[in-house]
């Protein structure tokens, strides 16, 4: 558990790019979000 | 023993002290991306209302034109400064989800194309770049910062490059202020020759990705001309990033053997440091879109995120330059950079134009 954040506070900005991308990812990729417009 | 229990247990996690810091400035980026989605908006409608045929400026611009005037007369306070600084994390996570406009398939032939002009780019822009920079006098460690932040990735290169060969923070200051005030130039001449010569949207994008240093300011000049010249302004320009780790490894060798930086000790190591890592997240979307994990919707609302992630960073482009910062850092080095820009602009408009004539693009 404590791990976790320090693992987080590491992370350089490419790495939580790609992190928040894959995790948006997922979220379309499951309809777990809604339809996003622009 | 329960006293120190209690005391240590009040603590809030950095990561969200640090996620509070960010809310003020992520609120002022979406504020002004908004801002300039509204005015290109508002602008489309009076001319369609009134029967004018009024320029379509995108929002883009606004969005950058609005920044640069916070950034440039009260400047950015203090308490948004934090959530500003995240317009690069925006870039990259647009970047990354725009992989899934890619298959892979069209990658590797778009690609081939793209990687060859990227290979001449560099070579052209490195060779230039230092005998103009010799030709001018400069000293022969920021001659390299400006080479490589010209053939490269612009900001990233300098900093990958300014700890690897041991440069000082002044000649660093410089090569950065120099490639920025081209950057922000860029945005209003790259669009003005691409509509003059009437480049193809294909065209356009690959000589914005080419010959615009920075990556925010690549993608905006892409963005600026049309949806689909952003896209492969985008990916030329990923091309590019993704070589620096070999030059900067490179110019990190030729200072160690003049004695004038640390040696390498372990090349794939550095290699890997210095690779952008944002490149593999794009890969990856790319190869889901391919393999067809995403629908059709689906595939739209990414590319529509792709859209938010950069209107977060064209607002947060604007509140980052500050024009007077960068003239008060002389005009040498800012003259060698305007023309190599120019000659390297020059270049790349020449190649991608050969290209279109040679391959079609």
């Amino acid at each position: 558990m404590s791990q976790a954040p320090s693992v987080l506070n590491r992370l350089s900005t490419d790495w939580w790019a790609v992190l928040t991308a894959v995790v948006l990812a997922v979220l379309v990729g499951f309809d777990l979000l809604p339809p996003v417009g622009w | 023993m329960s006293e120190n229990i209690a005391i240590a247990a009040p603590d809030p996690s950095p990561l969200i002290r640090r996620v509070v810091e960010l809310l003020p400035g992520l609120a002022l980026l979406t504020a002004i991306g908004l801002g300039g989605k509204f005015i290109e908006q508002s602008i489309a409608a009076y001319g369609k209302a009134h029967h004018q045929p009024l320029p379509n400026i995108e929002y883009v611009l606004w969005a950058i034109l609005i920044g640069l005037a916070i950034s440039n007369t009260v400047g950015v306070p203090r308490l948004f400064r934090a959530g500003v600084a995240t317009y690069e994390f925006w870039l990259k996570a647009g970047i990354v989800l725009l992989g899934v406009r890619f298959l892979l398939g069209d990658l590797v032939k778009v690609g081939g194309v793209t990687l060859g002009l990227v290979v001449i780019e560099i070579l052209g822009s490195l060779l230039f770049m230092t005998l103009l920079g010799k030709a001018f006098g400069l000293k022969p460690k920021l001659i390299s910062l400006l080479a490589l932040g010209s053939s490269i990735c612009g900001v990233s290169a300098i900093i990958a490059a300014k700890g690897a060969i041991e440069a000082e923070d002044e000649d660093a200051g410089y090569a950065m202020a120099a490639i920025l005030a081209l950057g922000a130039l860029s945005l209003f001449i790259f669009p003005a020759i691409g509509h003059a010569l009437g480049l193809s949207d294909h065209a356009y994008g690959l000589w914005a990705g080419l010959g615009v240093d920075n990556t925010a300011e690549a993608t905006a000049a892409g963005a600026l001309y049309s949806d689909t010249a952003g896209k492969y302004a985008v990916l030329a320009k990923t091309m590019r990033n993704a070589t620096i780790g070999f030059v900067v490894l490179g110019y990190a060798i030729y200072w160690a053997r003049q004695g004038q930086a640390g040696r390498v000790a372990n090349k794939a190591a550095f290699l890997w440091q210095k690779f952008p890592k944002f490149v593999l997240g794009f890969l990856l979307i790319s190869l889901l879109a391919s393999l067809h994990v995403f629908t059709g919707p689906e595939v739209t609302s990414l590319a529509n995120l792709s859209r938010w992630a950069f209107l977060l960073t064209f607002a947060g482009v604007g509140l980052s330059t500050d024009l007077r910062k960068i003239a008060q850092q002389g005009w040498r080095p800012f003259a060698v950079g305007a023309i190599g820009g120019a000659v390297i602009a020059a270049l790349t408009l020449g190649l991608v134009v050969g290209a279109d004539a040679w391959v079609g693009l």
